[in-house]
């Protein structure tokens, strides 16, 4: 599993499809958070296609957390993120690639659910980037490996 | 030579930017400080005087240029031998998007006449130092203007630091060289 995190209009997206552009072209299921329904993200691990992109996880987070008050970052990935890693682990030449935007960093949100949104997002960010195999921070389209 | 320093408020960018264009002064160009602040009220006021006040307590002799917009134009008051220090891209791109008349550019429209000062500024000058904010770490706002914001400023980051020389990203007054290197 790859983890590319950094902050918003960085060039996220942008670093993925340069460089995993062969997986990219060949087999792939290119998932947007904020386009699609959080929910069809269980689907993934059903999919043909040899590479997972997951773009804007922190808003599929956002969308769950939002149902209901134990929905947590950790919960987030032991329901969502690691059937795809066990998706990724069945078959030789599958990748699983998620892209977060950092929002943590910001002065702490008025309204009490943007607060939990974000203290999730650390969260879930944490568990990403324990069980990645390699991670990157992306800065204005610059890489930095930090696993 | 082009550079970008970008980081959080009162990160240090200013000062360590500052420290760049005074190190790459020759004796036959000067220092321009290319001011794109407006002042609207008293706390803006203070603020631009905190920075005139250090640049004066500087050894080196610094000009300052004050342009809000049409950064294209303050080019043609530069020579090739002046180190500019453009302080900063959030404001000018403030100014530039959210205009008194009313008016307002398209994205693609504002991108293009920004970068485009950019070259006309690298073009008239020896030295180019950029500086701006990094706001790109909290929630992205879903208020249709300040979303356009971000997304353009990020875009515009994207392209200067594609462009620079050298690229340094500023943490707690301490800086980090991501591409290039800088003076010792």
């Amino acid at each position: 599993m790859y983890f590319i995190t950094g902050g918003a209009c960085n060039g996220k997206k942008q670093w993925v499809v340069t460089n995993f552009n062969e997986k990219i072209q060949n087999s792939c299921r290119w998932y947007c958070g904020y386009q699609e329904d959080w929910t069809d993200i269980l689907e993934l691990q059903h999919t043909e296609a040899d590479t997972v992109v997951i773009e804007g996880i922190e808003h599929c987070l956002k969308a769950y957390a939002s149902e209901g008050s134990g929905r947590s970052g950790a919960l987030f990935y032991e329901t969502f993120v690691q059937p795809l890693r066990h998706w990724e682990k069945a078959c030789a030449g599958r990748t699983l690639i998620i892209i977060g935007t950092d929002v943590t960093k910001g002065v702490v949100p008025m309204e009490q659910e943007t607060r939990r949104f974000r203290d999730e997002t650390g969260r879930l960010f944490q568990y990403l980037s324990q069980h990645a195999n390699d991670m990157y921070m992306i800065w204005f389209g610059i890489a930095k490996k930090l696993l | 030579m082009l550079i970008f320093v970008c980081g959080g408020v009162r990160s240090g960018k200013s000062s360590f930017g500052e420290q760049m264009a005074e190190q790459l002064q020759t004796d036959s160009g000067r220092l321009i400080y290319l001011a794109t602040a407006v002042t609207t009220d008293e706390e803006m006021q203070q603020r631009v005087k905190k920075h005139q006040q250090d640049r004066c307590a500087k050894q080196k002799q610094w000009e300052t240029l004050e342009w809000s917009m049409q950064l294209e134009e303050a080019a043609k008051h530069l020579t090739t031998d002046d180190v500019v220090f453009l302080d900063c891209v959030t404001t000018w791109l403030s100014n530039e998007m959210f205009q008194e008349s009313g008016e307002m550019p398209s994205e693609k429209a504002l991108k293009s006449k920004m970068i485009c000062a950019v070259h006309a500024l690298e073009a008239a000058a020896k030295h180019v130092v950029i500086v701006s904010n990094d706001i790109f770490h909290e929630p992205v706002s879903f208020h249709p203007q300040l979303f356009r914001y971000v997304k353009v400023l990020g875009e515009l980051h994207q392209y200067i630091v594609l462009k620079a020389d050298t690229a340094v990203r500023m943490e707690c007054g301490n800086h980090v060289v991501m591409k290039g290197g800088i003076l010792n």
